[in-house]
């Protein structure tokens, strides 16, 4: 059951971002299907989550691919919600394709938890895990909206307008970014919080690489939110930290918690 | 032919007639009364709508067949014209061609600007005021309102009305692209030159909540800020505006940058690089080439904006091409739904015989029938009523064939025929 309404999902957010992408025409019906694709990939992939939970009476982060497929959903719920006033369906559609792709690489890793119900049934964990998930989620539909906007303002500066009339303003997708970021670090700071009850409740001793990673990445993204919120900075500056956080983050937590499989000290 | 009569379109257009004569035959609003009654009864219109525009003076009628010379002949006598200075000019179209030309002409596809809006505007004005002079009837009523829906299935379908073709939609097109909605944008006109204007116009017809002016003397910037109900400013404090708008269009007669590298640098770097648009509409350039290449500046110069104007006629082109496809079958199908409207005041007649026969029919087997409850009532009214509609069924579809077809004569038969027996029913 979870594995076929992951399946479901997977599909609805490829054909999602094929109707939003695809460059099919002004026609109203393909706008309203893939609105609606994108609808039935989130209500599916919610339900493999919660169908997880209801079963194992925990939240489905207990190794990487269940991590993966759960940041997959934040994207999918955050490209739902946020559509831009107007020219706002490719960008859902490259946000459906991130969250398809994520979605994917994380039903293809290993699966199977090694972790006792005594830790997981820790107050503090539930927090945790969900804080970061928003967090790391957050962080990738603003890494999502960020490489649209350097698409687009290199375009600007090529002046190839071109295939531009689809796409959200550079101002529209600055102030996305801009809520994506704050709204992200907000989650992580919580995310570490919590992370930091749990391991004193629990006793841990010192700290993992993962926590050292994701301190590391709360310091770059809490400069981004300095430099955009407090500093007034705005455009390509702010687009690259976004950028270059998330892959930061994809390629230093990814392969620590590959090599951990899915579980830090 | 729908019934007895044949819809026609004569007119001329920017295609087709010079601007004097298009002006020496346009219609004022308030003429046109006077014009419908002369169609009336000079041409021998039963219903009819007039289009005058500056690109186009156009006629829309049902007239009886072959009549629709007459059109022509009244409109050179009512402005004192010879009919053969003007049929040269002319053009007639009949039946599905005269749709498919009111079609083209209300969703932009025959006008001068491909794609341009108003048109479409100006046909809803010409239905309302036909309308408000009893000059359309039970042909030309449906036919205009399949007319502005066909036009704005256009529009919402195709990408006919979507991309610029003018220096002043261009200049949209690009702000749009850096701020999307232009409400709370502040625009800067530095010069008084032409196509500044234009472009500035265009800008505040999007709305855009303020527009400051400033050129190489005060005064003349105070005097061009109130042809737009902007607010001027001294050239001398130009930088400190560039800090605080978000377009910067610039238009003077200058022989030399403006607006270089150097000086742009630290203004862009106190906007904290804010997007800053600089549409330089001078030629020579006022703004160096080079500035477009400092983050947060995009400067696009009268080429740019020529290009995107050519590039956005070209994909009209392109979906005028889808959109004519659309109105061509639209067309066809709108001809032959209004052909087969003849049909009703027979099929209306059909249905109120059978009805009345079925009601005498019932009050005669009231009597036999007895005292019966409301819902055997209800039954028996019910099972007769579909009786009926089964056994007119075919006889309706006959008759709308018999209609799409122009086919009268057979109309009359069956009519005929059957309101014989209809009423031998009766008897």
């Amino acid at each position: 059951m979870h594995l076929a309404l992951l399946l479901v999902a997977l599909l609805a957010y490829c054909a999602s971002a094929a109707f939003r992408i695809a460059k099919w025409g002004p026609r109203p019906w393909v706008s309203k299907a893939g609105l609606a694709c994108a609808v039935l990939a989130v209500l599916a992939h919610l339900s493999a989550i919660g169908w997880v939970w209801f079963q194992n009476g925990r939240i489905p982060v207990s190794d990487i691919g269940e991590s993966v497929a759960l940041i997959s959903a934040g994207i999918g719920v955050g490209a739902l919600l946020l559509q831009p006033k107007e020219r706002g369906e490719v960008l859902a559609g490259v946000l459906s394709s991130l969250a398809a792709v994520l979605l994917g690489v994380g039903l293809l890793l290993p699966g199977a938890s090694s972790q006792t119900d005594a830790v997981l049934s820790n107050v503090f964990f539930p927090i945790h895990a969900l804080a970061t998930f928003v967090g790391i989620s957050s962080f990738a539909l603003s890494f999502g909206v960020s490489a649209v906007f350097l698409m687009v303002r290199s375009r600007l500066k090529r002046k190839r307008l071109r295939g531009l009339g689809g796409l959200p303003s550079m101002e529209s997708l600055d102030q996305l970014n801009t809520r994506c970021v704050v709204v992200g670090f907000l989650s992580l700071t919580l995310g570490i919080a919590a992370g930091g009850g749990w391991a004193s409740a629990h006793g841990s001793g010192g700290l993992g690489p993962v926590v050292w990673i994701t301190l590391v990445l709360w310091g770059w993204y809490a400069l981004a939110v300095l430099l955009r919120v407090v500093g007034g900075w705005r455009g390509k500056i702010t687009a690259q930290l976004s950028v270059f956080g998330f892959t930061g983050m994809l390629v230093s937590l990814g392969s620590v918690l590959l090599i951990s499989q899915g579980w830090h000290p | 032919m729908i019934g007895q009569l044949e819809l026609v379109s004569v007119g001329l257009n920017h295609h087709t007639a010079p601007v004097d004569l298009r002006e020496r035959l346009s219609i004022s609003p308030e003429r046109l009364g006077e014009h419908f009654n002369g169609l009336r009864e000079t041409a021998g219109t039963v219903e009819s709508l007039i289009l005058s525009t500056c690109n186009r003076v156009e006629v829309y009628a049902l007239v009886a067949n072959a009549r629709e010379q007459g059109i022509g002949n009244y409109l050179a006598r009512a402005h004192g014209l010879r009919m053969t200075a003007l049929e040269q000019h002319l053009y007639t179209r009949q039946g599905p061609e005269a749709v498919g030309h009111l079609f083209r002409v209300a969703s932009s596809l025959d006008s001068l600007v491909l794609g341009e809006p108003q048109i479409l505007g100006q046909v809803k004005q010409a239905f309302a005021q036909a309308n408000a002079h009893g000059a359309l009837g039970r042909v030309m009523q449906p036919l205009l309102r399949r007319t502005l829906s066909v036009a704005k299935r256009v529009r919402s379908e195709t990408r006919i009305g979507r991309d610029s073709v003018s220096a002043g939609s261009a200049g949209v097109e690009l702000a749009r692209s850096l701020f999307g909605d232009l409400r709370e944008r502040r625009v800067l006109l530095l010069g008084a030159g032409e196509m500044g204007r234009l472009v500035c116009q265009s800008l505040l017809s999007k709305g855009v909540e303020e527009l400051l002016v400033s050129t190489r003397t005060y005064t003349n910037a105070v005097n061009l800020a109130q042809d737009f109900g902007a607010t001027a400013i001294p050239i001398e404090q130009l930088d400190s505006y560039l800090e605080r708008v978000d377009i910067a269009v610039v238009s003077t007669s200058a022989r030399h940058h403006l607006l270089t590298r150097a000086r742009m640098r630290p203004i862009l770097k106190k906007r904290r690089y804010r997007p800053l648009l600089l549409i330089d509409l001078s030629v020579p350039r006022n703004v160096a080439p080079d500035v477009h290449e400092l983050d947060g500046a995009f400067v696009y110069n009268v080429d740019d904006l020529s290009e995107i104007s050519r590039e956005g006629l070209e994909k009209r082109q392109v979906a005028a091409k889808q959109a004519e496809v659309l109105v061509a079958h639209e067309a066809v199908r709108c001809y032959r739904s209004l052909g087969a409207r003849t049909a009703d005041p027979v099929i209306a007649k059909l249905t109120h015989s059978a009805e009345a026969a079925r009601l005498t029919e019932l009050q005669r087997s009231a009597a036999l029938l007895g005292q019966l409850t409301p819902e055997q009532r209800g039954v028996i009214d019910a099972m007769t009523r579909a009786m009926f509609k089964r056994y007119l069924h075919n006889a309706i579809g006959r008759a709308r064939t018999l209609a799409e077809i122009g086919d009268t004569e057979g109309l009359r038969v069956l009519q005929e025929s059957f309101s014989s027996e209809v009423e031998d029913d009766l008897s």
